[in-house]
C-alpha cells in the first residue's frame, strides 16, 4: 500500500536533515561562546575577577611560572576580620593599619598555590609584636630578614614595619616562598630590624628565638604593655624575662607598683629576696616566683620561675646586663 | 484561477511576514531593561510661583477676627491684587491632614479658606483650587474640618487625591524628594500658589507651620521621611515656592501637636502672618509657639538654602492691631 | 527517503536537543553544564513568547528575535513547528502512538476526526493575549484622550457602526470589523470617563499554557529533579522545588490525555499551536488533495495528528504537517502542494465571534480583576523577594513566562515556583526561599539574570550585583532585608549563645553585628560554702559538670559594685572554678552570694548594608521558621518599598 517516495520527497528530506546537521553544527559552535563571569563563580570567595592586564604590586614579587589566582585583597582596621576572623583582634591591639593580601598559583598547576598577606603594623615593634607573639613552635630560623623563620608550608618574616606571611596550601613550596620573601626585601629598603629592647637580655641561658614583644595586657594585668620576653633555662627549669623601656624613670617606678599591688591582689605574697638590692621585688604567687625591678626607665623582672633561686639568678643576670649597658653608653 | 489564488496568496503571505519583520526589528531591543525599569521621562517639576518683584514683604496683625486681620495683612503686603491678576489659576494649599473639626485648630480655618478663595476671585482668578492628600481619609477630612464646604461655598474647586492625581517628581539638588509622586493634579492650569497653614506644635519637628504643610503634596509611603524630619521640610521649600503665604496664629496648638485633640492645647496668640517668604513667615510663628527660629532646624537650613531669611525682622513686617 | 522518516529523525533530534538544553542548565563551565550552550533556543523560537513580550513591552529582547524565523517558516509552510520541532509536541505524539496501538482502523479514524472542541484553544490565545495587551490598549486609549480628537474618534465610530448596522451585515468581514470598532469605541468611551491606569496591567499568562515554557518548566521542575538524585554528577544534592507537584500534575495529566485522544493538547489547549494556525492562513504550501473524488479509504485519517480531515475539506489551521496523509494514501492523492486541494480547504479558525468578543473582553477584563487584589500595589506580599536583577512587579510579571530556567539554574536552589503568594498572576514565577537548597543567594552569582531569555530578571554584572565600580553610587542590588525575630532567636529569647547568622554574613563590613549583653542564668544565683579565691563550691543551685565551661558564663558578685565578671573556666554540679590567674580577692568571703551570667550576643541587622541575600536565614539554627527572616522590604527594585531615607 506505501507509495514509492518521490524523489523531490528525498530530496526534500535530505534538505532538512542537511538543515538538522547545519543546526547541530551552529550549536555546538555556540557553547564555546561564553562570558565566564556569568555562569561560574571567580575562585575568591567574595571577590570580582580582576581585569586582565591590571597589575598588583604583589605580582611583581612571583618567581617564574607563577600567576594571580585571585585579585589583590586590602582590608582596613574595619573589615580586617572579615580576613581573619577571630585572629583580627591580636592585630588590631598591636596597631594594625593594612592588610594586602593575594592569592597565586603555579601556571600550569591550579592546585599548586599559596596566598601572600603583607600585615602593614605601622612600625617595626609592632610587627615584631605580631610576629613574636604568634610564633610556631618547631619552626625554623631562615636567613632572610633579622626576625624570620618558616614552617613546613609557610615563612613568616617582619621586614621594616611590615610583617609578612606567605602560606602555601602545600608542603615543598620553601624555595619559591622564599624567593618571594627575598624580592619582597629587595624592593623594600628599610632603616632597621633592630629593636634595641632586645639586646638588653643577658645571652646566657637564653633561648634567642623566644623573644616576644607583648604589646598589650601582659601576664593578664592590663596595664603592662609593650613588654618584651624573653625564655631561659636555668637548670632544667624554664622561665621568662621580661623587660619594657618606658618613657620616664618615674614611669617605670609607678607601673612596677602597679603590678606588684596586682600580684598581691590575686594571691601572691612578698618574699624576701635576700638581696641587698632594694629595688628588688620577689613575690610567690601560686607555687611560681615572680620578680621586678626598676632600673632607670626600665621595668624588668622575671616571670613564672619555678623557685626563688632560679628567679634570682636570672633577676640578678638582667640587672647587671642593664647596669653594664648603662656604664657602657 | 489557481496560478492567480497562488499570486495572491504568496502576496499576502509576504505582506504578513515582512509585517511581522519589521515590527520585530523597529521593537528590538538588544540589552533589556535598565536598572530602573520605570520611565524618568514622565518626572514631573513643580515651576516657580512667586512674583520675583513682591519678594520679602510680611505684615504681621494682632487680633482675633481672622477676616479682618487677613484683609489687613494682605493690604499691607501690597493687597491681594498685587498677587492675583486676572485670569490666574490658583491653588490654595490648606492643612487638612485630619479628620477633626475646625474648632480644635488641627486643620486650617475654613472661613479663612473660603474668604482667601472669595479674594482671589474677585481679583479675576479663573479658577480656585483647594487640596491636599491628608493623612486621614481624604473624603472625611475635608468633611469634618469644615475646608470642603468651605471651599465650595466660595467657588472654589475641591480636589481630593486620587490615585492618578499623583506624579513622580524629583526635587533639584534635593536629595530625599526624588522620584517620588507629587499631588501633582490639583497643579494643572495653576500658576499661583497660596499657602495656607495654622501654628501648631509638632511632636517630630518641633513646630509644623507653612513649610511642614507642603508635607500634603507627597503620595506613597511618605511616612518614611519621618526618619529625617528637618531634611525632607528642607526640600518641601524647595520644592514648592509660593506665591504668597498665610500663617494663621490666631489661635496655636501649643500642645500634643500636630493632632491636638482638646480645647486646651491651644491657646489665643491672636496674630496672622502674610508673607512672601515662608522661612520668615515660618520663623515669627515660632515664637507664637515660645520658640525660637534657632530651636527649629528646619528653619535654619531653609535659609542657608537661601529661600528665605529666618531674621523676619529684616524684613520690616508692618504691624498692626485689628480689633 | 520518505518524508515521515525525515520528520520522525526531526522530532527526534529536537527532542534530545530539548533534553540536551535542560540537562546541562547547570552552573559551571563543563561541556555538560551551561557554558555557552543556547538553552533558551526553544523559548526564543516560540512566537508566543515573542508576541507577549512585544504586547506587554513593546520591546522585542535580543534572542526572542528567533521567532521571526518560526513565524516567517509558519506563514510560508504552515504549523510545521508543532509536527516537527516542538518538544512536547513530540511528547504528546509518542503518547498518542502508544494509545492508538492496537486500535482498529475505524477506531483511530474515529479518535481523529475533528471536533468542534479544537476551536477551544484559540480563545485560550485570545484571552492570553489580551490580558497582556491590557495595557497597550489603555495606552492607546490615553493618548486618544489625551488629544481633543478623541471625541470626533468616538464620533466616527459611532457614526461608522451606525452606517455598517443599517447598510447589513452580509459580509463576515464586515461583521468582525463592526465589532472591533464597537470595542475600539466603547474603550475610548471607558477612557473618557474613566481612570483605568491603576487596574489595568500588563499581564503575560501566556507561560501557563505555552508548551514551550511549560515543558521546560516540567522538565526543569519535575522530571530532573527526580532523575538528579540517582547521580550526583548533575546536582550534587537533590533539588527540591515546591508545588513542583502541581507543575507535575498538568504536565502528566497532559501526556495522559494522549491516551484518550492523540496530541488532546495540540488540538484542544495549545495557544502556541492556535497560533500557528492563523498564521499559516496564507501558506504557499500545504496538505490536500490532488483530486475530490476518493475512495473514502480512511488510511490517511488513521494517524491524522492534527485531527484535520484530509479526506474531505481539510482544516488547515489544525493542520500540524505529520505528513502521516501523504505517506498513507495508497492512491497518491495527497500531497503537500502549492495549489488549493482538490476537496476545498478551510483556512479561518473555527471560532465563533461571540466566542471571539468574550474572550477578548475577558482577558482584558481579567488582569484589573486579578490586579484588585493588591499584590503589585500596596497589598504587595513581603514573601515575594524576586531574584536580583529582577523588574519592578508590574514589569516583572509582564515579561515573565514562569519557564523555570533561573530555578533550574540557580547553584543554591533557593529560586522557587510560587504559588499563590505573589496572587494569581504570579503563579510558577520565581521566588527565592531560604529554607530550601543549598544556602543564600551567592554573592558573586549572577547566573539567574543572563539565562533568563525574556529579561524579566534583566542581565547584571558582578559589579552592579555588589555595587562596584560605577555602581558604587546607587550601591549593591538589596533582594529585602533581614530581620530578627526576638522571639524565636536564641541570644534574644532564650539566653543561649549564638552569633550564627553574624558569622555567615557575607557583606563586607557584616550586615549583622551583635550587642553584648550579660543576662543572669535562670537559678543562677547561688551563695558561696567554700573558696579559695578561684575554685569556689556553692550551695542554692547546681549545674552539670562542664556546663558552664564554655567561656560564655560569668560570676558576678551581686554586691559588687562595679560589675566585674570572671568567666567561670570549669564546673562541677556545686563547684565553679574561674581562671587560677585572676582569683577572687577577699571581697569573695563564705556565704557571699553570686549571680552566674552568661554573655549573649545578640544580633542586630543594619538595613543599610544588608542585601537580602538570606544566608543568614539559610543558616539560623531555629530550623523550622527562622530566628532571621529576609522579607522583601528595603529591595532595591522598587525605592518605594525603602526602609530607610
Amino acid at each position: 500500500m506505501a507509495v514509492q517516495p518521490e524523489k523531490t520527497e528525498t530530496l526534500v528530506g535530505m534538505a532538512i536533515l542537511a538543515l538538522l546537521v547545519v543546526i547541530a553544527a551552529g550549536i555546538l559552535m555556540r557553547q564555546s561562546r561564553y562570558d565566564p563571569q556569568w555562569f561560574t563563580m571567580s575562585r575568591s570567595e567574595h571577590e570580582i575577577p580582576q581585569a586582565a592586564g591590571e597589575l598588583s604590586h604583589l605580582q611583581e614579587l612571583l618567581p617564574d611560572g607563577w600567576v594571580p589566582l585571585t585579585p589583590l585583597e586590602t582590608f582596613s582596621p574595619e573589615n580586617l576580620s572579615d580576613k581573619i576572623n577571630g585572629k583580627a583582634e591580636l592585630y588590631l591591639a598591636a596597631g594594625f593599619q593594612k592588610l594586602e593580601s593575594q592569592r597565586f598559583k603555579r601556571s600550569d598547576q591550579d592546585d599548586s598555590w599559596l596566598e601572600l598577606f603583607v600585615f602593614d603594623m605601622g612600625s617595626t615593634r609592632n610587627a615584631f609584636a605580631v610576629f613574636s607573639t604568634q610564633r610556631r613552635t618547631g619552626s625554623t630560623p631562615v636567613d632572610l630578614t633579622r626576625h624570620a623563620y618558616q614552617t613546613e608550608n609557610a615563612l613568616f618574616f617582619v621586614h621594616g614595619r611590615d610583617y609578612v606571611e606567605v602560606i602555601a596550601a602545600e608542603e615543598g613550596l620553601a624555595d619559591e616562598m622564599l624567593a618571594i620573601g627575598r624580592n619582597f626585601v629587595e624592593r623594600k629598603p628599610v632603616q632597621s630590624d633592630e629593636l634595641s629592647e632586645q639586646s638588653l637580655f643577658p645571652r646566657k641561658n637564653l633561648n634567642a628565638e623566644s623573644i616576644a614583644l607583648l604589646a598589650s595586657d601582659a601576664f593578664g594585668f592590663s596595664r603592662l604593655n609593650n613588654i618584651f620576653t624573653a625564655k631561659y633555662n636555668i637548670a632544667g627549669q624554664e622561665m621568662r624575662a621580661f623587660l619594657s623601656v618606658r618613657p620616664s624613670g618615674a614611669d617605670a617606678q609607678q607601673l612596677a607598683e602597679a603590678y606588684h599591688a596586682f600580684l598581691l591582689e590575686n594571691g601572691g605574697s612578698d618574699v624576701d629576696s635576700g638581696t641587698n638590692l632594694p629595688e628588688i621585688k620577689l613575690i610567690e604567687i601560686f607555687d611560681l616566683y615572680e620578680l621586678i625591678f626598676v632600673h632607670g626607665r626600665v621595668l624588668a623582672g622575671v616571670h613564672e620561675a619555678e623557685s626563688k633561686d632560679a628567679a634570682l639568678e636570672l633577676g640578678l643576670t638582667l640587672y647587671r646586663e642593664l647596669q653594664e649597658v648603662d656604664e657602657s653608653q | 484561477m489557481n496560478r492567480r489564488e497562488f499570486l495572491s496568496r504568496t502576496l499576502r503571505a509576504g505582506v504578513l511576514a515582512a509585517a511581522a519583520g519589521s515590527l520585530s526589528y523597529w521593537l528590538y531591543d538588544g540589552r533589556g531593561p535598565g536598572p530602573d525599569s520605570t520611565a524618568q521621562g514622565n518626572l514631573v517639576v513643580l515651576p516657580d510661583f512667586s512674583v520675583p518683584e513682591l519678594s520679602g514683604r510680611m505684615s504681621v496683625i494682632t487680633g482675633a477676627d481672622r477676616i479682618r486681620t487677613v484683609d489687613m495683612g494682605l493690604k499691607a503686603v501690597g493687597g491681594i491684587e498685587a498677587f492675583i491678576r486676572k485670569g490666574d489659576g490658583v491653588l490654595i494649599k490648606v492643612n487638612a491632614a485630619f479628620a477633626s473639626p475646625p474648632i480644635l485648630g488641627a486643620t486650617t480655618n475654613p472661613q479663612l479658606v473660603s474668604h482667601v478663595a472669595t479674594l482671589c476671585r474677585k481679583a479675576g482668578a479663573s479658577s480656585v483650587v483647594v487640596t491636599d492628600n491628608p493623612i486621614n481619609d481624604p473624603q472625611s477630612c475635608f468633611t469634618l474640618s469644615g475646608i470642603g464646604d468651605a471651599a465650595r461655598s466660595a467657588g472654589a474647586r475641591l480636589m481630593l487625591p486620587t490615585g492618578s492625581s499623583f506624579a513622580p517628581t524629583t526635587v533639584p539638588h534635593g536629595k530625599l524628594i526624588r522620584d517620588w509622586p507629587l499631588l501633582h493634579a490639583p497643579f494643572q492650569g495653576v500658576n499661583k500658589v497660596i499657602g495656607i497653614a495654622p501654628v501648631k506644635d509638632h511632636h517630630r519637628s518641633g513646630a509644623s507651620m507653612i513649610m511642614k504643610n507642603w508635607y500634603g503634596l507627597l503620595g506613597g509611603q511618605r511616612n518614611i521621611f519621618h526618619q529625617n524630619i528637618n531634611d525632607i521640610i528642607l526640600e518641601l521649600a524647595m520644592m514648592v515656592k509660593p506665591t504668597l503665604v498665610i500663617l494663621d496664629g490666631t489661635t496655636s496648638m501649643m500642645t500634643n501637636g500636630p493632632t491636638g485633640g482638646s480645647l486646651s492645647d491651644l491657646k489665643q496668640t491672636r496674630c496672622m502672618i502674610v508673607s512672601t517668604d515662608q522661612v520668615a513667615a515660618d520663623a515669627c510663628g515660632a515664637s507664637l509657639l515660645g520658640k525660637r527660629a534657632a530651636d527649629l532646624p528646619f528653619i535654619l537650613k531653609a535659609q542657608n538654602a537661601g529661600l528665605g531669611t529666618a531674621d523676619y525682622e529684616s524684613l520690616n513686617p508692618a504691624r498692626e492691631a485689628v480689633g | 527517503m520518505k518524508i515521515v522518516t525525515v520528520r520522525r529523525i526531526s522530532q527526534v533530534f529536537f527532542l534530545l536537543l530539548f533534553f540536551w538544553f535542560c540537562i546541562v542548565s547547570t552552573f559551571g563551565e563543563h561541556w555538560w553544564q551551561l557554558r555557552g550552550w543556547p538553552v533558551n533556543w526553544f523559548l526564543q523560537l516560540d512566537p508566543l513568547v515573542h508576541v507577549g513580550v512585544m504586547l506587554t513591552t513593546q520591546t522585542v529582547y535580543a534572542g526572542l528575535s528567533w521567532a521571526l524565523v518560526t513565524t516567517v517558516l509558519t506563514i510560508v509552510l504552515g504549523r510545521f513547528f508543532c509536527g516537527w520541532v516542538c518538544p512536547f509536541g513530540t511528547l504528546h505524539h509518542l503518547f498518542g502512538y502508544l494509545g492508538k496501538r492496537g486500535r482498529t482502523l475505524s477506531r483511530k479514524a474515529a479518535v481523529n476526526a475533528y471536533q468542534r472542541g479544537q476551536s477551544i484553544k484559540y480563545y485560550i490565545l485570545i484571552f492570553l493575549l489580551s490580558a497582556a495587551a491590557g495595557a497597550l490598549m489603555a495606552r492607546a486609549v490615553r493618548t486618544a484622550v489625551a488629544l481633543a480628537a478623541s471625541l470626533w474618534l468616538l464620533t466616527a465610530v459611532t457614526i461608522a457602526i451606525v452606517a455598517l448596522t443599517i447598510f447589513g451585515l452580509t459580509n463576515q468581514l464586515r461583521k468582525t470589523g463592526t465589532i472591533l470598532l464597537a470595542l475600539v469605541g466603547g474603550w475610548t468611551l471607558v477612557g473618557l470617563l474613566y481612570s483605568m491606569e491603576p487596574m489595568i496591567g500588563a499581564s503575560l499568562q501566556t507561560g501557563l499554557l505555552d508548551p514551550i515554557p511549560l515543558v521546560y518548566r516540567s522538565v526543569n521542575l519535575v522530571l530532573l529533579p527526580l532523575v538528579d538524585s540517582a547521580s550526583p554528577t548533575l546536582s550534587v544534592t537533590q533539588r527540591h522545588y515546591e508545588g513542583a507537584w502541581l507543575i507535575g500534575t498538568v504536565f502528566l495529566g497532559a501526556l495522559l490525555m494522549n491516551l484518550r485522544t492523540p496530541r488532546f493538547y495540540c488540538r484542544y489547549v495549545c495557544p502556541l499551536g492556535a497560533f500557528y494556525g492563523v498564521l499559516s492562513r496564507f501558506s504557499l504550501w500545504r496538505i490536500g488533495k490532488r483530486q475530490d473524488q476518493c475512495a473514502q479509504c480512511q488510511w490517511c485519517e488513521a494517524d491524522c495528528e492534527g485531527g484535520c480531515e484530509p479526506t474531505g475539506t481539510i482544516r488547515l489551521p489544525e493542520c500540524v504537517l505529520c505528513m502521516n496523509c501523504l505517506d498513507q494514501c495508497g492512491h497518491g492523492l495527497i500531497s503537500y502542494q502549492t495549489a488549493p486541494s482538490a476537496s476545498g480547504a478551510i483556512v479561518s479558525p473555527d471560532m465563533s465571534r461571540r466566542g471571539f468578543v468574550v474572550a477578548l473582553a475577558s482577558g482584558i477584563a481579567a488582569v484589573p480583576m486579578v490586579r484588585l487584589g493588591g499584590y503589585t500595589d500596596q497589598n504587595w506580599n513581603p514573601a515575594v523577594i524576586r531574584p536580583p536583577g529582577a523588574l519592578r512587579e508590574a514589569d516583572f510579571l509582564s515579561r515573565c513566562i514562569k519557564c523555570g530556567q533561573c530555578m533550574r539554574i540557580c547553584p543554591t536552589n533557593i529560586i522557587q515556583p510560587a504559588g499563590l503568594e505573589a496572587g494569581l498572576e504570579g503563579l510558577w514565577t520565581p521566588l527565592l526561599n531560604f529554607r530550601v537548597g543549598t544556602s543564600g543567594c551567592q554573592l558573586n552569582c549572577i547566573a539567574c539574570s543572563h539565562v533568563c531569555p525574556t529579561a524579566a530578571i534583566r542581565p547584571i554584572s558582578l559589579e552592579e550585583k555588589l555595587g562596584r565600580g560605577v555602581f558604587a553610587e546607587p550601591g549593591p542590588i538589596r533582594l529585602g532585608c533581614a530581620f530578627v525575630d526576638h522571639g524565636r532567636c536564641l541570644p534574644w529569647a532564650m539566653d543561649k549563645p549564638c552569633i550564627v547568622c553574624q558569622e555567615t554574613c557575607p557583606v563586607s563590613p557584616k550586615a549583622i553585628f551583635v550587642r553584648e549583653y550579660y543576662s543572669p542564668l535562670r537559678n543562677g544565683v547561688a551563695e558561696v560554702v567554700r573558696s579559695n579565691g578561684s575554685v569556689l563550691e556553692i550551695a542554692g543551685t547546681s549545674f552539670q559538670a562542664a556546663q558552664l565551661s564554655t567561656g560564655d558564663y560569668f560570676i558576678r558578685l551581686t554586691t559588687d559594685p562595679t560589675n566585674t565578671r570572671r568567666p567561670i573556666v570549669d564546673n562541677a554540679d556545686r563547684v565553679l572554678a574561674v581562671d587560677p590567674r585572676t582569683p577572687f580577692g577577699p571581697e569573695l568571703a563564705i556565704g557571699s552570694r553570686i549571680e552566674i551570667q552568661v554573655r549573649l550576643q545578640r544580633p542586630q541587622v543594619d538595613p543599610k548594608l544588608c542585601i537580602g541575600c538570606g544566608v543568614c536565614e539559610h543558616e539560623c539554627p531555629v530550623s523550622g521558621k527562622r530566628a532571621i527572616r529576609v522579607s522583601g522590604e528595603n529591595e532595591s527594585r522598587n525605592k518605594r518599598r525603602s526602609l530607610l531615607l
